[in-house]
């Protein structure tokens, strides 16, 4: 944003302090450019608290953790780390580093308050920003989707605290933080990037040390110790106050201001840049760096150094000069720019025209090629655009230089639109450039605008952010030179904060906001312009004509007044000071008598308003005084009003010689001398007459003179102005020259490079030759035959082995083909030649050479790499050798033939694809009769059984011949006389060599024989077969026989079952009957018998004989009755019947107990109120019967426990503790019939038995028969 | 019908079911000679002693067990129902229990064998009108049995302290397995499965097979399967 320029102006080396007067107080009103100047009024007083600022990306965890092992605890800095962290995560930054500093580490969280010797870490997803000695959150935004954290901060920084603080690039991707570090840098802080070598991700310490402003490239570990000692030698520097110093200071001449004053003339001195006019805190303030740097402690250490150090000048001049720029910066005022100016600039122009344009102090270009674009753009809407011409100028040679480049880095995509990046910029290796149409449109130059001519008839001049660099003077001065160079109603744009003074009346105020401005049209004296032919160059510059220069800071430093009053006191008359344009400079007192001022314009030129009648006098007695140097005198007789005396002057020109600086000013004294009155009327007397016509003539004469005298000088001035115009174009010229100048370079990089293309082009060749030396060898290696002809069939090239057939050496070479002999029999060479070149279709033959041998001649087109036809190549390659095994192959091929046809039992016959024969056999002709000349050619259909035929057997035949590759044939086939044969053979698939079927082969002979004995043997086997059918039928009726008698033994196993069943059951239906009849019969009768006795007792008398007998008879009869229900009960327990399985087993239970004294006990489970049927039940209680009475008999038992239940089946299970027995063993035994009957009993009834007994360890019975649970009772749910 | 009323309500009426003539004449003597009781009617079958009953509503009938057409048990369930007031008294040749219980559930007050003494109907006779339950001492030690064994169990306080294993097994003789097929079931030698069975059949203080079973079924082990 600073365009800086050196002001070349006079500097009195005594009292140059005046010339630095500027006003520090803090204030921005708009319109007073002195009052601009301090941008950062705040920060000077800020204490020395220093602020390092670590900006870092990928890579800088690392680097930030070996920052910081290298910074002591008490350092006293503040240390602010920015790096891109991802929004997504919590960020761990602080805990991380304060495992590598014993500082205290926090993450800022909205506002703090920065205090020394503290690390402050950004959170994730903010930007953080400096203010006020505070750290502040700030929502983030990004800028064209590229990440300016780092920017921004350091921005901040840079405004807050400007030298006291220092910006720190580290790893990481991108190119954020080199923008900020250009602002630090600018605002006089330190500025350091890791070194790209160390670094994880170079991309962002090389972006930053790509912008030329990094003071130090440092491995991160080394760092601390440079910004501590930087910060140290901030302390003790010592610099004179930026207040502009008092007189008596000046006078007193203490040493900082001697030194500064050395200083800036040191660098005048070797640069040719001239400070002088720069503002005075800014020039202390970037020496100030330089000391910090150094690491001196004032000025005058300063000057020692720089004396002792070439380099550091220009170091220094470069701090001085810090440019920054970018493109289209402040875009509103640009867009002012582009709406309200530029469809100005284009009205009226046509395609002849020039739009012409100054961009004064354009740095490194960004704004001229800012500028050439919108203008481009506005050209490319407009039917005929006028030609485009920029001048850009700087003082700094090497940010012009990198103008000229026109490269730029990425990053300046925040600024500039895709769209116009795409279309103005091209994109190479992470850099911008810009085209060559922008490029050519503007024009770059070294130039000073205060010292070089200036450009003139321009329509717009852009200065932006300059004249607050200058002071009031030197401001006043550039306007006028704007003036000058702008043409009517051209624009000046200036920057934000500058302006024009309101009451200028050089420049109208057009738009106050964006500082444009319209160049007001009114003639005004030339001003001062810039015109010196030659300006002296900075040391740096190829060029050297520099003038010396201390006779030009004397020559400028002289002042007028003082020099006018030095000669005042040697000459006492009226006199008047001028230059040598006669433009008066200074009047004495009574000077102004001899003036005149008429209508018209004002001038200060002296022979215009000098008094007439000394006007010619004076013209003459100036030129002289000119032309030769020494005083001149006239004297000028004159009548100062008519009828008075007339007054003698004498007119002295005194050219100026001392000091050298003013040479070329003049001064003229006007010494009166008054004639004697008397004598002056004694010659009017006696001349009078003569004399009044004399002096009429006189009179006449001097009007004559003084009319041509108007016109000279008139012409004059136009030619001066015509001079400074040329000096202008001349100007032009010079930059152009430069240009020319760089092109010149362009051109020799050119040169550079095609001698580059040149050596790789030998290279090439070397390496074609050596192509061509293998392509020779393998030519020679392959023997191969072979001539290469050109279009006109002229040899061009051939292998050693065409020797061999044509009589060719040489120096044949571009003889025509037809010349040569050869000793082929190949007379249609030249034709096949002709005819390849032709239809570029390959033409091969075979060819004998005379010496027998057999050749294969190929002609084919030569074809170029790139396609073309250049011509023929013949190859010619010995078949010899082929041919030979041809010859072999048909030998043993007749032989096969005779072998095949020798074979006279079996038939061998070919067919074509059509199933026409193609080959037959003698054997053919023996076993079918007929001949070879009888079957070529056609159909093998004839050889079918006509019955064959109709089936379509043999169409059958090939089908499977072609698909399986082989099919047999055995059958009838028919002979020539009608006779039929048995045949025994196949029909195979040929194929040639590429798999194709090409046709078929039968093989076959007479097998009538073979097939008679077969059929034989077959009806043998046939009767076999037939008898053991028969034999076999006999044997399935005996079969069935047997199972018949099976079935039979089944049915009478299952009628025994049946009888079985019945008899149990009918021995069941007995026992009950028995039981009935004796409970119901016997018993009853008893019964009635009992009461009769007991009634027949009664009647006896008591105690008498019968009394005794009745009753002994009652009892009888009771006992009796007993053992009838006893007998009864034991056949068949009624209860059974009437009251079910379960109250029958309880009492029989009880009663075995009892009858056994063992303990028993039963219990049922599920049977309460529920009756199986009465098999089951009666075949249970048989069961049960028969296993207690086991145990009674055998078991020694002293407990029984019977169980039953009635579940998913009814089981019953038996359990005694008795002395148990070997089951195997009891099934088997005889004995046991009682086990076995319990089986066949529940066998009837579908159940089974298991017993589970072991000798001493008891026996259970486990009885099991199926049978539907109980449906009321759900006791397996 | 009113001739029927009983005039002496001091005087037991009662009627006679047999389906033996010969029987019924000997009781008739029997009770003829009591002052305090009176043959009302007789009945030849259940039936008949069903509808006699509600003809002249006796005090007691004396009913036998077994009868054509319809079992004593049958009528006096039915007496009972119509005409609760009426007693039964089951006189009868089946001395085994079960009848007695049978003829008891429906409703009978007393239980006299034919082969009993006379006296001993008698007896029951009067004992019953009183309104006691009598039962001849021939089956009555039977019946007390019975109804003992119908409540016993000893061991369902059990559950105590078996192990996992006694306590599968045990299960598994309750619900009907053999010792082998728990041994197969529950992956143990058949000797181990008889030991496991053994020591929780002492644990549960059990001695035989039913009683374990009882107490399964009072526990519900059948339900759960």
């Amino acid at each position: 944003m600073t365009n800086v320029c050196c002001l070349p102006l006079c500097l009195l080396l005594g009292n140059w302090g005046t010339t630095l007067e500027m006003s520090l107080t803090s204030a921005a009103s708009v319109g007073e450019p002195e009052d601009i100047i301090e941008a950062h009024p705040k920060r000077e007083q800020a204490d020395a608290l220093t602020v390092v600022g670590l900006g870092a990306s990928a890579g800088g965890i690392q680097a930030l953790q070996e920052f910081f092992a290298g910074v002591p605890e008490d350092s006293g800095l503040v240390f602010v780390v920015v790096v891109h962290l991802s929004p997504k995560h919590e960020s761990h930054l602080a805990e991380v580093l304060s495992h590598s500093t014993t500082m205290s580490v926090e993450q800022v969280k909205d506002r703090i308050r920065v205090e020394p010797n503290r690390v402050y870490v950004i959170p994730p997803s903010k930007h953080l920003i400096v203010e006020d000695g505070s750290l502040r959150l700030v929502e983030p935004e990004l800028m064209h989707g590229r990440r300016i954290t780092i920017d921004l901060f350091f921005r901040t920084l840079a405004e807050a605290h400007g030298p006291q603080s220092v910006g720190v690039v580290l790893s990481g991707s991108g190119a954020d933080g080199a923008l900020g570090l250009k602002l630090l840098k600018e605002d006089g802080a330190l500025t350091i990037a890791q070194d790209p070598g160390e670094a994880e991700y170079a991309e962002m310490p090389r972006s930053a040390i790509g912008t030329g402003l990094v003071d130090y490239v440092l491995p991160a570990r080394d760092m601390a110790q440079q910004i501590i000692s930087y910060r140290d030698a901030s302390r003790r520097m010592r610099l004179p106050s930026e207040a502009a110093p008092s007189p008596e200071q000046r006078e007193d001449g203490p040493d900082a201001e001697i030194a500064l004053g050395k200083i800036l003339a040191q660098v005048h001195d070797l640069t040719g840049h001239d400070f002088a006019h720069y503002k005075r805190a800014t020039v202390l303030r970037r020496i100030g760096r330089r000391l910090q740097v150094h690491n001196l402690e004032n000025l005058p250490a300063y000057l020692d150094f720089l004396r002792r150090n070439a380099a550091e000048v220009n170091e220094l001049l470069s701090d001085l000069l810090i440019s920054v720029t970018q493109f289209f910066r402040d875009p509103e005022a640009w867009q002012a720019l582009e709406h309200e100016v530029i469809p100005q600039l284009f009205e009226g122009k046509g395609t002849g025209d020039d739009l012409r344009a100054w961009v004064c102090g354009c740095a490194t270009g960004e704004e001229a090629y800012s500028l050439a674009i919108l203008l481009l753009e506005r050209a490319a809407q407009t039917d005929e655009p006028p030609r485009i011409q920029i001048f850009a100028t700087d003082m700094d040679a090497d940010a012009i230089a990198h103008a000229r480049e026109g490269s730029y880095p990425e990053t300046i995509a925040d600024h500039v639109s895709p769209e116009r990046l795409r279309k103005w910029f091209y994109h190479d290796r992470n850099r911008y450039i810009i085209r060559k149409e922008v490029r050519e449109s503007v024009l770059f130059a070294l130039h000073d605008v205060l010292r070089d001519t200036p450009f003139s008839r321009l329509d717009l001049v852009t200065c932006r952010n300059l004249l607050i660099y200058l002071n009031r003077s030197a401001q006043e001065r550039v306007f006028d030179i704007f003036h000058f160079a702008i043409r009517p109603e051209g624009y000046l744009l200036l920057g934000a904060s500058e302006a024009v003074d309101v009451a200028s009346p050089l420049f109208a105020t057009t738009d106050k906001t964006y500082r444009i401005h319209v160049r007001r049209s009114l003639t005004r004296p030339i001003p001062f312009i810039p015109t010196a032919p030659g300006r002296p160059l900075p040391i740096r510059s190829r060029t050297s004509h520099a003038l010396p220069s201390v006779d030009l800071l004397e020559h400028k430093s002289v002042s007028a007044v003082d020099l006018h009053r030095d000669l005042l006191e040697r000459y006492a008359p009226p006199s008047i000071l001028v230059d040598e344009r006669y433009e008066i400079i200074h009047l004495s007192n009574r000077a102004g008598q001899f003036l005149r001022y008429s209508g018209g314009e004002p001038t200060n030129n002296l022979l215009r308003v000098v008094q007439p009648y000394l006007r010619m006098d004076l013209s003459t007695a100036l030129y002289a005084a000119a032309a030769e140097g020494v005083d001149q005198k006239r004297t000028v007789r004159f009548i100062r009003e008519p009828g008075s005396p007339s007054s003698r002057i004498n007119l002295i020109v005194r050219p100026v010689g001392e000091p050298a600086g003013v040479r070329g000013y003049f001064l003229v004294l006007f010494e009166e001398e008054m004639a004697p009155a008397a004598e002056a009327d004694n010659v009017d007397a006696e001349y009078s007459d003569a004399a009044r016509q004399l002096q009429q003539e006189i009179d006449r004469l001097h009007e004559q003179q003084r009319s041509g005298v108007e016109q000279h000088e008139s012409s004059v001035e136009e030619l001066r102005a015509s001079n400074e115009e040329l000096q202008a174009i001349n100007e032009e010229m010079r930059s152009a020259t430069e240009e020319l100048e760089t092109s010149k370079e362009e051109l020799q990089s050119v040169n550079e490079e095609l001698s580059t293309v040149n050596q790789e082009l030998k290279n090439r060749i070397v390496e074609v030759s050596h192509v061509n030396a293998d392509l020779h060898n393998l030519l020679v290696s392959t023997e191969i035959a072979t001539l290469f002809l050109d279009r006109d069939l002229r040899i061009k090239r051939y292998t050693p082995s065409i020797e061999n057939l044509f009589n060719i050496i040489a120096s044949d070479i571009n003889r025509p083909l037809v010349h040569m002999t050869h000793n082929l029999d190949y007379p249609e060479m030249l034709k096949d030649a002709e005819t390849v070149l032709q239809r570029l279709t390959p033409v091969e033959r075979e060819v004998r050479s005379l010496d027998g041998h057999h050749l294969l001649a190929r002609v084919l087109p030569y074809r170029t790499l790139e396609d073309r036809i250049e011509g023929v190549v013949l190859t010619f390659v010995d078949i010899s050798e082929r041919k030979k095994s041809e010859e072999a192959l048909r030998a043993s091929e007749e032989r096969f033939r005779l072998l095949v046809g020798g074979a006279a039992d079996y038939a061998m016959f070919m067919l074509d694809s059509e199933h026409r024969i193609t080959f037959w056999s003698l054997g053919a002709e023996h076993v079918f009769g007929w001949n070879e000349s009888e079957t070529l050619g056609k159909s093998c259909a004839m050889i079918f059984t006509p019955e064959d035929r109709k089936a379509g057997v043999q169409e059958r035949e090939m089908q499977q011949a072609l698909e399986h590759g082989s099919a047999p044939d055995r059958r009838w086939h028919i002979r020539k006389d009608g006779t039929r044969l048995w045949v025994d053979g196949a029909m195979m698939r040929l194929d040639d060599e590429r798999g194709e079927m090409r046709g078929f082969a039968k093989i076959a002979r007479d097998a009538t024989e073979e097939w008679k004995a077969q059929e034989a043997l077959r009806q043998a086997h046939d009767e076999l077969e037939h008898r053991v059918t028969e034999r076999t039928a006999s044997l399935s009726e005996a079969l069935a026989a047997l199972e018949a008698a099976l079935a039979e033994r089944r049915q009478a196993e299952a009628a025994r079952q049946d009888l079985l069943i019945r008899l149990a059951s009918a021995e069941e239906d007995e026992r009950r009957r028995l039981s009935r009849e004796l409970h119901d019969q016997t018993g009853q009768h008893l019964a009635g018998l009992l009461l009769g006795l007991d009634e027949l007792r009664l009647a006896q008398p008591e105690g008498s004989a019968a009394a005794g007998l009745a009753e002994r008879l009652r009892q009888a009869a009771a006992d009796l009755s007993q053992e009838v229900h006893q007998l009864a009960w034991d056949l068949r327990p009624p209860s059974l019947d009437d009251m079910g399985l379960q109250a029958t087993l309880l009492t029989y239970v009880r009663d075995w107990q009892e009858r056994h004294s063992v303990e028993a006990d039963f219990h049922a489970q599920n049977l309460e109120g529920k009756r199986l049927t009465p098999e089951i039940e009666t075949t249970l209680y048989r069961v049960v019967q028969e296993a207690l009475t086991n145990v009674a008999r055998h078991a020694q038992a002293t407990r029984v426990s019977v169980v039953l239940e009635w579940r998913r089946e009814v089981v019953l299970f038996v359990e005694d503790n008795g002395a148990g027995f070997d089951t195997e063993a009891a099934l088997a035994s005889t004995e046991r019939l009682g086990l076995r009957g319990m089986r066949e009993r529940l066998a009837l009834a579908g159940g089974t038995l298991v017993i589970e007994s072991e000798p001493g360890k008891g026996t259970t019975l486990i009885v099991r028969i199926p049978l539907p649970a109980p449906p009321e009772d759900n006791v397996d749910v | 019908m009113s001739d029927n009323i009983p005039t002496n309500p001091t005087v037991l009426r009662i009627l006679l079911a047999d389906d033996h003539s010969f029987i019924r004449e000997g009781l008739k003597g029997l009770i003829g000679k009591q002052s305090d009781m009176e043959v009302v009617g007789e009945a030849n079958d259940g039936q008949e002693a069903v509808s006699k009953a509600a003809e002249y509503l006796p005090d007691i009938v004396v009913m036998d067990v077994t009868m054509p057409r319809m079992s004593g048990m049958q009528a006096t369930k039915q007496i009972k129902k119509a005409h609760p007031r009426i007693k039964v008294l089951g006189l009868s040749m089946h001395e085994d229990s079960s009848y007695l219980r049978g003829l008891l559930e429906a409703g009978a007050s007393g239980y006299v064998l034919k082969r009993s003494a006379p006296q001993e109907l008698i007896q029951a006779l009067r004992s019953v009108a009183e309104g006691n339950t009598y039962l001849d001492p021939a089956v009555a030690a039977r019946a007390a049995t019975v109804f003992i064994s119908k409540t016993p169990l000893r061991g369902e306080v059990a559950g105590a302290a078996l192990s996992e294993r006694e306590n599968a097994v045990i299960r598994l003789v309750a619900l009907g397995y053999t010792n082998r097929e728990i041994a197969e079931r529950i992956d143990l030698s058949v000797k181990t499965a008889e030991t496991y069975r053994a020591r929780a059949m002492e644990k549960l203080g059990f001695s035989t097979r039913a009683d374990l079973v009882r107490h399964a079924a009072v526990l519900g082990w059948f339900g759960e399967n």
